[in-house]
């Protein structure tokens, strides 16, 4: 409720704020280059057009086949997360491969930066996995479809921009780059895609080597920001690798775009929104989970081009989190009573996956690895 | 030079200073107001022959400005150093003057997270709405409310109750 005395410091802190932006002296703001950004040539774009046509064209077509012939058999998920997560206190820098990572709402800031703890891939205690020094505030932590890395996203004022934390070692290797926005970690651990403002560059994590994948046309109307899953604003996922790592989502304004390893678009997603990282694929890579970041809605988009599976999920779910075999699983329930909930793509059938007994604590973030995601043999 | 760089420069020259002024409340530094404006223009001369309408260039350069600045990471590794130590109450009214107000409302500020900095900036400088302040950052009007009510109480905590208004000279 505003009071008097509010609206008085109010009024005093507009008056204050225009004295203090008098101190901004006069700068000539002309004298250094004022050049656009690089920009794709015209018949370069118009080629890329034509050439994402035609594999558009050719990728239709190869599904049309492919969806005719005996489809990929499609495997559940070969283990199973605990029925209640539970923090054990333990803590370890190498706790070894992991199925899941559940990062907590840090109580006394922002929503980032809370603790990760791992469910550990050979079974016993949830553990604690410590900060590393190259990222003194992790805005975001994520494990690895692999299970054998946490991906930490460092919104310190030092430090590097992402580390990445080797689960089996506990070493840390920082990847120090400010432009890098998001950062996606292919399923063979080998390259990591970086999403800029302008742009999408994959970097060879062997030899280093970097290269633009694809140049974003619409950066600025991309806010990164959606509703997490505590109900607070968070930082989203702006791409997402196909399990086999053949493929890459990608968000450019309203659309997500999907390239493969060579730059070329293979599909376009109108009105896609955001996706929650490598999880959001379907394990048959036929399919990804995507929603608007604000709501319970949500939606499957098909790559095959047909039309999309909209599922309008309880209001208490505040954003669908990836598949679990032929299944989608989201977040529920109030801090304190928060559990995932396994649904079948028409949201009809639903059951309790997981229970979090943290106390009064909100579940920032889930992530999981592809031994809880499901496989695909062909 | 050609045409749309003599748009540019007019557009510049007409408002590149109350660009920066809004770019030093968010920075607290004027050579990171600079850059922050800079790189703004910057985007903008990509897109000049969609958006060279002078109000349309404006208000995609604030936007751009108000993005780049919540944005968590983006300038994370400019040199900024946080205080976050809360500035000592002053004693009483009869202690305060404009230029305390300006130095301890400084401090304050830059002890904000970015996104709470950049909603008080929008909100008490520029004089937008929570629903504009919303639909600029694409944050929820409720997020909104929230940021803003811990800034303010965050910059009362530290700043005290300011200079009231009728003691100021006038503007």
């Amino acid at each position: 409720m505003t009071t008097s005395a509010d609206r008085m410091f109010e009024e005093r802190l507009q008056v204050a704020l225009q004295d203090l932006a008098d101190e901004v002296h006069p700068a000539q703001l002309l004298d250094r280059p004022l050049e656009a950004r690089p920009r794709p040539q015209q018949a370069r774009r118009t080629l890329l057009v034509t050439a994402a046509a035609v594999a558009a064209l050719v990728v239709g077509i190869a599904s049309a086949v492919w969806l005719r012939t005996d489809g990929p058999h499609l495997v559940e998920p070969v283990q199973h997360p605990p029925k209640i997560f539970r923090l054990s206190g333990l803590a370890s820098e190498a706790p070894g491969r992991a199925t899941m990572a559940v990062v907590l709402t840090d109580t006394t800031a922002t929503p980032s930066g809370g603790p990760a703890y791992l469910v550990p891939a050979t079974g016993g205690p949830v553990v604690a996995l410590p900060s590393s020094a190259q990222a003194s505030f992790a805005v975001l932590q994520r494990l690895s479809s692999d299970g054998r890395v946490v991906i930490r996203q460092n919104g310190g004022s030092v430090g590097a921009a992402f580390v990445l934390v080797d689960l089996a070692s506990g070493r840390a290797q920082a990847l120090d780059d400010d432009d890098a926005l998001d950062l996606a970690l292919s399923p063979d651990g080998g390259t990591a895609a970086e999403y800029t403002d302008d742009a999408v560059v994959l970097v060879d994590l062997g030899s280093g080597a970097r290269h633009v994948l694809w140049r974003l046309a619409n950066p600025l109307v991309a806010p990164l920001f959606g509703t997490g899953a505590s109900g607070t604003e968070t930082v989203v996922g702006s791409m997402g690798w196909s399990p086999d790592g053949s493929l890459l989502a990608v968000r450019d304004g309203p659309d997500i775009l999907v390239l493969d390893r060579h730059g070329e678009l293979r599909t376009r997603l109108r009105g896609a929104a955001m996706v929650n990282g490598s999880q959001s694929w379907s394990p048959d890579g036929r399919g990804l989970l995507v929603y608007d970041g604000h709501g319970p809605t949500f939606s499957v988009r098909h790559l095959d081009g047909t039309a999309p599976t909209i599922l309008r999920a309880p209001r208490a779910a505040v954003r669908p989190l990836g598949w679990a075999g032929s299944r989608i699983v989201w977040l529920t329930g109030a801090a304190g009573a928060q559990r995932l909930v396994l649904a079948d793509v028409s949201a009809t059938h639903t059951e309790t996956w997981m229970r979090f007994d943290v106390g009064a604590v909100s579940v920032e973030s889930v992530t999981w690895s592809s031994a809880l995601t499901g496989t695909v043999r062909r | 030079m050609t045409a749309r760089d003599d748009e540019v420069r007019d557009f510049v020259a007409a408002r590149g200073h109350a660009l920066l002024r809004t770019a030093y409340l968010l920075t607290g530094d004027q050579q990171l107001a600079e850059d922050l404006v800079q790189g703004a223009l910057e985007k903008v001369v990509a897109h000049w022959g969609a958006i060279r309408v002078a109000e349309a260039a404006e208000s995609y350069v604030r936007r751009t400005m108000y993005r780049d600045q919540v944005s968590l990471w983006r300038r994370r590794r400019v040199s900024e150093v946080l205080s976050f130590t809360v500035p000592e109450p002053r004693r009483g009214p009869d202690s305060r003057d404009r230029v305390e107000d300006r130095v301890v409302l400084r401090q304050a500020l830059m002890s904000l997270g970015r996104r709470q900095r950049t909603v008080v900036v929008l909100r008490y400088f520029e004089d937008l709405t929570e629903q504009q302040v919303a639909d600029l950052l694409g944050i929820s009007v409720g997020t909104v409310k929230s940021q803003a009510h811990k800034a303010l109480t965050h910059l009362r905590a530290a700043c005290g109750d300011l200079t009231p208004v009728r003691e100021r000279e006038p503007r």
